[in-house]
């Protein structure tokens, strides 16, 4: 969770920061679009008419309207790279990202190598989460447009994918650009924590304290530096005092659930990480906490919904995969368990606990024989295990 | 230090805290669902391998385990044992402040008609002190309480040679003589007893002779025919090897932050031990060679041998503490095959070990097949594993409602019994913390806790039997062994209990209603041991196909009583009755009536016994094979 945790309160930040700028609308062009096909005067008119009062209802925040309005005009030019983009950002800016990526896709297999159409869509697979997928055409976007939104959504873009020292390079240089962007030095100082770099954390820091030492960036690392030392007490000042600044600061109301759950007040817990879902629904700590308390609950039909949206933000969070799979098995669906199971064993070979909960499903789907070879995996995984445990407290010793 | 400072060496450890933080999941079961758990143990104390759990109060502000009483409902079990006589042995087992684990594992007891006269006797196992070690003061002595037909006991354990005086810790039951009468075998820090049943109210020790003395630290054992040779063989479980003369230090270890006693964690196992039985009273060690011998060194509690995968041969389990429980699957020519983690026994739901202590062994969704239920320490759940058939077991807790109830309590002697006899096996577990000093902090345990009773409705879930003021599920104990049978041929089980530095408990079964009931004491053929444990009865009566089996050893290092008993509900009559005898033979029972006890003898059907109501009592009933 470690990562998921300052993963997505850091990246989340930026998304919020980022996107909206990112996305470039084609303001003009319409008839370029026409990719040659030959429209009767009516139907120009038209469609220059449904592009004019798409773009005027984009620029006015009235998506709902531009959607309408670029749909019409699509009708009449289904092949216009320039209505696809706008289309998609309309979209887009309604929370319906898979129709966007869509469009783009569309847009893009029309004009390869656009590079608008790619930065768009790169923005869009980034914020679904998409990060692999977006790594190329974030790369491109930076190349050709060096400026401080480039760099920092390609360092992130890396930072998500678990690639600190590629993230740290780009991070830098979008740092260089705005000095005094605290959210992308936070996400820098975990990149070079990340990366076992202590000093650039440490010059990192400095950066932070110079700019503003009160600053919610600065409490809220202090939190958690308090969180970690079992000051939970300190800690809970920090996150307050973060609260009292800035009250939407994402990831601050998950912190303070989870002190409150690791000192079993789960009712209180519960209602932090309630708080941080209803500023940020998507946020992968509250969604897996609230998942796990429903499932210990037995209550595994009101988890699977959490879990699902935890897996939704990183389909790689094994945690969360291996709670969907253990409370599909609570409601007797072994089948529908396996497949996150089978994930969690993919994103995690040596997660021996996923493996033997792998087995429970296979084995009650009737898969005996394969059931018995994950378990046996996890027992030989235990074995090693404890074996290093073992040789570790003796070095202690 | 400034905050800068902390943040700075802070640093990794925070990075480390976040990122362990999910797979610690969340409350009992998931925050210790997958702590590293070596790491979380070694060389710490106690047995324990969940995170602590918030306390549970109940409206009096008492721990749950000593509390959540009510003052209305059924009551099941009243603690008789004062007025049957039993509070006159008192069990001891080392430091009342208990300074080191060989003084926190109290012992088991034992249901048996030694002396056939058609009443079930009562054998609790002794502890023993550092001083009757050393030769200071006289040790304390086990008990057989022998059954007075009247609701009282006396103690005839010094006249029967069964008094042991060694360090006691659990005792198994069988014949495995094959001449009627049944043996004892106590386990022992120190040497093993294998007492031999004299057939006139008393016994010999020989297990020296016999070759099952051992002579560290065994604990639970248990007989069966594993090679179907119609012998009973015996395993016996070791727990850790331990050194009396240099004790691990109390300083050393930690529960909650308090000092307790150490172990097992970072202390050696003790292995385990299959002695084949020879036929001539002695025994030979095939531990090894039957695969059997716990070569991991895990910490052997409770063990016992049914047929988990009905196949007509005894498997084998064994309860490990803090390490993962053993099943062996019986390959059918002289070994086993270690199925544990292919069976999905090992480990719990969440896939971690668990501190495993009694085993509870009952078809509880009446559909044949073998389900296993594990107590556990404080901060687990029990868990109840569903037999899928083919040898491989789920972990159904949550999903039957059991789970969290168990979560404050340190569980111990368990049964599936059905109390009420509505034709469902019920669970019922003994519980008692291990460490004196939780009673010194607010941690919503206790060291004495009450029992706890499962009702089962249908197979489906279970219910917690409310525990009513002034009843025995309404009292604590510092439990450990239990032994579940019916005391008073009345055809409602009763449960006794040995408890850690205490008296006995006695809890008759006095719930009041018309259900229908049966038993049969079961007598094997040549090729079966005699006493026919590993045998299984499948009756069906109303509709319903219930399975019973012999068993020797399970509960907590127990033995329970050995006939096997069906609650018919409202049926007053029993449509059939099938014997899957240890030899692998099946014989069908015309069952003639019901509420009352019969003897079926392999290839004999219906014949007279002990049990048999208004027949004279004969102690020659049996003759020797």
């Amino acid at each position: 969770m470690g990562r998921q945790l300052s993963k997505n309160i850091y990246v989340k930040r930026k998304i919020y920061s980022i996107v909206s700028l990112s996305l470039v609308i084609f303001s003009s062009a319409c008839a370029s679009g026409q990719r040659g096909e030959s429209k009767p005067a009516t139907q120009r008119q038209q469609l220059s008419q449904d592009w004019s009062r798409g773009n005027r209802a984009l620029q006015q925040g009235d998506n709902a309207a531009a959607e309408k309005a670029f749909r019409q005009a699509l009708a009449i030019a289904p092949n216009s790279i320039e209505i696809l983009n706008n289309l998609a950002i309309a979209l887009a800016r309604q929370g319906r990202d898979g129709e966007a990526i869509a469009l783009y896709e569309q847009a893009l297999r029309l004009k390869p190598g656009d590079p608008i159409t790619g930065r768009n869509l790169g923005v869009a697979y980034f914020r679904a989460h998409r990060y692999k997928d977006a790594l190329p055409f974030l790369e491109s976007f930076a190349k050709a447009t060096p400026t401080f939104q480039a760099l920092d959504i390609t360092g992130l873009d890396l930072f998500a994918l678990d690639r600190y020292p590629e993230a740290i390079v780009y991070l830098e240089r979008a740092n260089r650009l705005q000095p005094n962007d605290l959210p992308t030095l936070d996400v820098l100082g975990k990149a070079y924590w990340r990366a076992k770099n202590y000093s650039g954390v440490t010059t990192v820091f400095d950066r932070i304290m110079a700019i503003n030492p009160d600053s919610p960036e600065a409490h809220f690392m202090l939190g958690l530096a308090d969180d970690a030392m079992s000051k939970e007490g300190d800690a809970f000042k920090e996150f307050q005092t973060v609260l009292a600044e800035d009250p939407n600061y994402p990831g601050v109301h998950s912190s303070l659930g989870l002190i409150d759950w690791r000192q079993h007040l789960v009712p209180q817990a519960v209602k932090e990480f309630e708080q941080e879902l209803s500023r940020y629904p998507n946020d992968p700590v509250s969604n897996y906490m609230m998942g796990e308390i429903m499932r210990q609950q037995n209550k595994p039909a009101q988890a699977i919904p959490y879990l699902e949206a935890a897996v939704a933000v990183n389909p790689n969070y094994r945690d969360a995969l291996m709670g969907l799979g253990q409370c599909h098995i609570m409601l007797d669906q072994p089948l529908k368990a396996l497949k996150p199971l089978k994930k969690a064993t993919e994103v995690d070979p040596d997660f021996a606990q996923a493996h033997f909960v792998l087995g429970t499903a296979l084995s009650m789907a009737g898969q005996h024989a394969e059931a018995a070879r994950e378990r046996n995996i996890c027992k030989k995984l235990q074995a090693e295990q404890n074996a290093q445990t073992i040789l570790r407290t003796e070095h202690s010793h | 230090m400034n905050k800068r400072e902390n943040i700075l060496l802070a640093g990794c450890s925070v990075f480390l805290l976040l990122t362990f933080l999910p797979t610690q999941g969340i409350g009992a079961r998931g925050r210790a669902s997958m702590a590293p758990q070596a790491q979380q143990q070694m060389g710490g104390a106690g047995v324990s391998t969940g995170e602590a759990s918030a306390p549970v109060l109940d409206a009096q502000k008492r721990p749950i385990t000593a509390g959540g009483y009510v003052d209305a409902g059924p009551i099941v079990f009243q603690n008789i044992a004062d007025k049957a006589g039993l509070t006159k042995w008192r069990e001891q087992t080392g430091t009342l402040g208990k300074k080191y684990i060989l003084d926190a594992f109290g012992a088991g007891v034992a249901l048996l008609d030694y002396d056939h006269d058609g009443w079930l006797d009562i054998y609790l196992v002794n502890g023993s002190t550092y001083d009757a070690m050393s030769g200071k003061t006289t040790p304390p002595q086990a008990a057989l309480f022998h059954n007075n037909h009247d609701g009282t006991f006396t103690n005839v354990a010094e006249q029967a040679g069964v008094a042991n005086g060694r360090w006691g810790e659990g005792v198994a039951v069988g014949d495995f003589d094959n001449d009627g009468w049944p043996d004892i075998y106590v386990t022992n820090f120190g040497k093993n007893r294998l007492y031999r049943n004299n057939h006139d109210g008393t016994f010999t020790d020989i297990a020296e002779k016999a070759g099952v003395a051992l002579g560290n630290w065994s604990i639970g054992a248990t007989f069966g025919d594993y090679d179907g040779d119609g012998r009973l063989d015996l395993f016996v479980s070791g727990y850790i090897h331990y050194d009396i003369a240099h004790p691990t230090s109390l300083e050393s270890c930690q529960f909650r932050g308090a000092r307790v006693m150490c172990g097992p964690r970072g202390l050696p196992g003790e292995g385990d031990h299959l002695f084949h039985n020879n036929g001539d009273g002695t025994f030979t060690d095939v531990s090894v060679k039957a695969g059997v011998s716990d070569p991991n060194d895990y910490y052997g509690l409770t063990s016992v041998f049914a047929d988990v995968n009905n196949d007509g041969r005894v498997d084998l389990l064994v309860a490990n503490d803090s390490t993962p429980s053993y099943l062996y699957i019986n390959k059918g020519d002289g070994t086993f095959e270690d199925d544990s983690y292919s069976s999905g026994y090992a480990l719990n739901e969440s896939g971690r070990e668990t501190a495993s202590m009694g085993i509870a062994i009952g078809d509880y969704r009446n559909n044949g097949l073998l389900d296993i239920y594990n107590t556990t320490f404080s901060d687990d759940y029990n868990p109840l594993y569903r037999n899928d058939g083919d040898a491989s077991f789920t972990d159904v807790s949550y999903q039957m409602g059991i789970a969290d109830p168990t979560i404050p309590f340190v569980g111990w002697g368990d049964g599936f019994v059905d109390y009420d006899n509505d034709g469902w096996k019920d669970i019922f577990v003994v519980n008692g913390h291990l460490y004196p000093e939780v009673d010194q902090h607010n941690w919503g345990t206790s060291y004495a806790e009450r029992p706890l009773l499962f009702h089962n409705i249908a197979g489906k879930k279970f219910d917690l039997v409310p525990a009513v003021n002034g009843t025995g599920l309404a009292a604590t104990y510092t439990a450990r062994g239990a032994a579940f049978g019916d005391l008073f041929n009345d055809g409602k089980i009763d449960v006794v209990i040995n408890e850690l530095d205490g008296v006995p408990v006695l809890l008759r079964n006095v719930t009041v209603n018309s259900n229908h009931w049966i038993g049969f004491q079961l007598i094997g053929g040549p090729k079966s041991p005699r006493d026919a444990t590993g045998a299984a009865v499948y009756l069906t009566a109303g509709g319903i196909r219930q399975r019973g089996d012999v068993l020797s050893g399970g509960s907590f290092v127990s033995n329970n009583d050995s006939r096997v008993h069906f609650g018919l509900e409202t049926s007053s009559k029993v449509d059939r009755v099938e014997i899957h005898w240890p030899d692998r033979t099946t014989e069908k029972v015309d069952i003639p009536s019901v509420d009352r006890y019969f003897t079926i003898q392999e290839g004999r059907g219906i014949v007279k016994g002990v049990y048999d109501p208004q027949q004279p009592r004969s102690h020659a009933l049996q003759k020797p094979r």
